[in-house]
């Protein structure tokens, strides 16, 4: 019997001490991320990163605010551009409720959600209408008062719209850039990286930055045979805003 | 008794509960939940107050009707997920007309946000990362964005101080795309569009050891070492030597040797003379006694006191050492890529003595390009613009002069927002 209870307190001990092990193990590389921007980060990227592009829209939004990462509800104001000119057509609910502005269009999303926008009138490709998403996962803090000043810039250049018309899908990450490791270069329009599909954007997008926005383009095409209210978004609010800025 | 009490409680329960319509007070239980009635809920017109509809075109749309989840039909069709919280109206809208918000927002950047958010703030000054040091020859530890000053105080010290940090609010987005097509398996890469954001410079070097043999033979070396038979004689040979001791009788009477030639003539005048030497002789024929001659010899002990009866000179009453406090400052809390900002760099030399040699090194962030003849001092010196190899420039503000005591200068510089 007291073999029998001495071999059971060395078993405890015994696993006692492996816990402690592997508790030593994880130690470094918790410590190894840094807290920035309210974000975990990590030099090497070696976190696994459970969002990807193929990730259903709404999902990264949603488990931004359900995490507590971004204040929900939040309204960011964005401006969408075109590659020169055109219409961009918002819908705040439903699509009997447009808002029609001209590129670049200002508008203010709410964090966390999926937005369905309507692009169109472009002189580079007449008769095109191209119905992109924009799910806004993440958001600014400007001083008071330059909210407007500093929009968070969706730009979709002319390869995009190409790429879409040609049948495939395109996914763009906006992340704002990380002012140490920035391109030290001056852009006329927002500089595009283009990364193979087999790669997880929105990791790749959040080792060099912190990812805003997600933009989806295909060539999907509301229904034509009856209104589709889910295609034009869950009704998340939009809040329109003076066209005050000019540049990209 | 018991089963009294607990009849009269159950009877003013039962009285409570079935009288509840006719008496004016109510009483509600916890098992008695009042379902409040189902109220309709209306979106209204403007669903946030601070907006000011003069100004301008504000909409604020109104939320779903349904905010409920989504029906079967519209998961297939678009999945949206439904939200934790459906807010009735924006909770939070930063970019609201500032005179009609019942509260006001501290003016400028919010330590703490930036402190939060450093990604949207462009950075100038301080030491990030690892501080400023040096070993024998360069100077390590200069990050991007320092700005330190560098100088010597009077007893020849090298000392080194970090400027404050400013933050100008400033920040820039890039995109990441990729292009998929639906049919499995493929996929689009544009490799004409990637752009390389890495510009250190790889260094391969590839060290060979050579293989060295060093090969030593010990030679044999023999030595044989014989009995020789050599005989030594050695013989004692018998030495006789006879030594005689003569004997040496040396006799001589000085007193007596006048030195008188005994010619066998006596001359009188030889008499006085003779007459003095016996006197000589007789006095020196005295018993002769030691003399002895004693002399005291004391060691003396002089002191003296120096005291100066006038001190003549000027008193030095600086007692601190040389100690500069640098501070920068610009002139945009933010700014659009394009901007143009003043950057202002005061030193002030707080320490009674002088320094001497100061250098004031910023090391500029990628984002920042200088404006080239841009850089102005009120003290004699130089600029020297080296490359950081990141992409931006480090200046160096050499000031020539001496800067005394509570006194300093100003260097101003312009960069430009990339």
């Amino acid at each position: 019997m007291t073999i029998f209870k001495h071999q059971n307190r060395s078993r405890l001990l015994t696993m006692l001490l492996m816990a402690m092990i592997a508790f030593a193990i994880e130690l470094p590389s918790a410590w190894s991320q840094q807290m920035v921007g309210g974000r975990k980060y990590n030099s090497g990227n070696q976190f696994y990163h459970p969002l990807n592009q193929r990730t259903p829209p709404g999902v990264a939004g949603q488990w931004a605010a359900i995490s507590g990462q971004v204040q929900a509800g939040y309204i960011q104001p964005m401006q969408v551009s075109l590659p020169s000119k055109g219409v961009v057509t918002f819908y705040a609910g439903s699509v009997d409720r447009k808002i029609q502005k001209a590129s670049p269009a200002p508008i203010g999303f709410s964090v966390g959600y999926v937005y369905r926008i309507k692009i169109s009138g472009m002189p580079e490709f007449p008769g095109v209408e191209l119905y992109p998403t924009i799910e806004l996962i993440d958001r600014l803090h400007p001083p008071a008062g330059l909210a407007e000043t500093y929009p968070v810039p969706v730009s979709l250049n002319p390869e995009d719209i190409e790429l879409a018309l040609s049948g495939r899908m395109v996914t763009k990450v906006v992340y704002l850039e990380r002012p140490q490791t920035a391109v030290p270069a001056k852009f006329e329009r927002q500089p595009t990286l283009a990364i193979t599909a087999k790669k997880n954007l929105i990791a790749e997008a959040d080792l060099l930055g912190r990812p805003m926005a997600i933009i989806r383009m295909g060539g999907r095409l509301p229904s034509t045979r009856g209104d589709d209210p889910a295609f034009f978004g869950s009704g998340a609010p939009v809040v329109e805003l003076k066209n005050n800025r000019t540049q990209n | 008794m018991q089963r009294i009490c607990s009849a009269v409680a159950m009877l003013l329960v039962c009285v409570c509960s079935g009288c509840a319509s006719f008496s004016p007070i109510t009483v509600s239980l916890p098992w008695q939940k009042q379902i409040p009635e189902p109220t309709k809920e209306q979106s209204p017109a403007v669903q946030h107050a601070d907006f000011d509809t003069k100004v301008g075109a504000v909409h604020l749309s109104a939320p779903a009707k349904n905010a409920n989840p989504a029906s079967a039909v519209q998961q297939v069709a678009y999945y949206q997920p439904t939200p934790v919280a459906p807010p009735q109206r924006p909770p939070y809208c930063e970019f609201s007309p500032a005179m009609k918000r019942d509260y006001v927002l501290p003016a400028g950047n919010d330590p703490a946000v930036v402190q939060m958010y450093p990604d949207e703030y462009l950075f100038d000054g301080g030491d990030r990362e690892h501080p400023v040091h040096y070993d024998d020859y360069s100077r390590l530890g200069l990050d991007t964005e320092d700005t330190i000053v560098e100088y010597q105080t009077h007893k020849g010290k090298q000392e080194v101080k970090k400027s404050n940090r400013v933050a100008v609010y400033a920040p820039r987005f890039a995109a990441i795309r990729s292009a998929s097509s639906p049919i499995a398996g493929t996929s689009v890469d544009s490799l004409a569009k990637t752009e390389d954001t890495i510009h250190g410079v790889g260094l391969a070097a590839r060290t060979v050891i050579t293989q060295h043999k060093q090969r030593e033979q010990l030679e044999g070396i023999r030595m044989r070492s014989r009995a020789s038979g050599v005989e030594t004689e050695q013989r004692q040979g018998a030495v006789d030597q006879s030594a005689f001791i003569s004997g040496h009788t040396k006799l001589s009477n000085l007193f007596q040797d006048t030195g008188t030639k005994s010619t066998g003539q006596f001359q009188q005048s030889d008499e006085a003379r003779i007459g003095y030497q016996i006197q000589a002789a007789a006095i020196w024929s005295r018993t002769q006694f030691p003399v002895i001659a004693i002399r005291a010899r004391s060691a003396h002990e002089s002191k003296r006191a120096v005291k100066p009866e006038e001190y003549i000179g000027v008193e030095d009453k600086r007692k601190t050492e040389g100690n500069l406090k640098l501070i920068k400052l610009a002139d945009k809390k933010n700014a659009e890529p394009g901007d143009v900002i003043t950057f202002t760099i005061k030193y002030q030399n707080i320490g009674d003595f002088d320094v001497d040699g100061i250098k004031i090194v910023d090391n500029l962030t990628p984002r920042l390009e200088y404006v080239n003849d841009s850089a102005t001092s009120d003290r004699k010196g130089r600029l020297v613009v080296e490359d950081n190899q990141e992409g931006s420039l480090i200046l160096t503000f050499e000031v020539d002069e001496t800067v005394v005591g509570h006194e300093g200068g100003t260097v101003t510089f312009q960069a430009r927002v990339r």
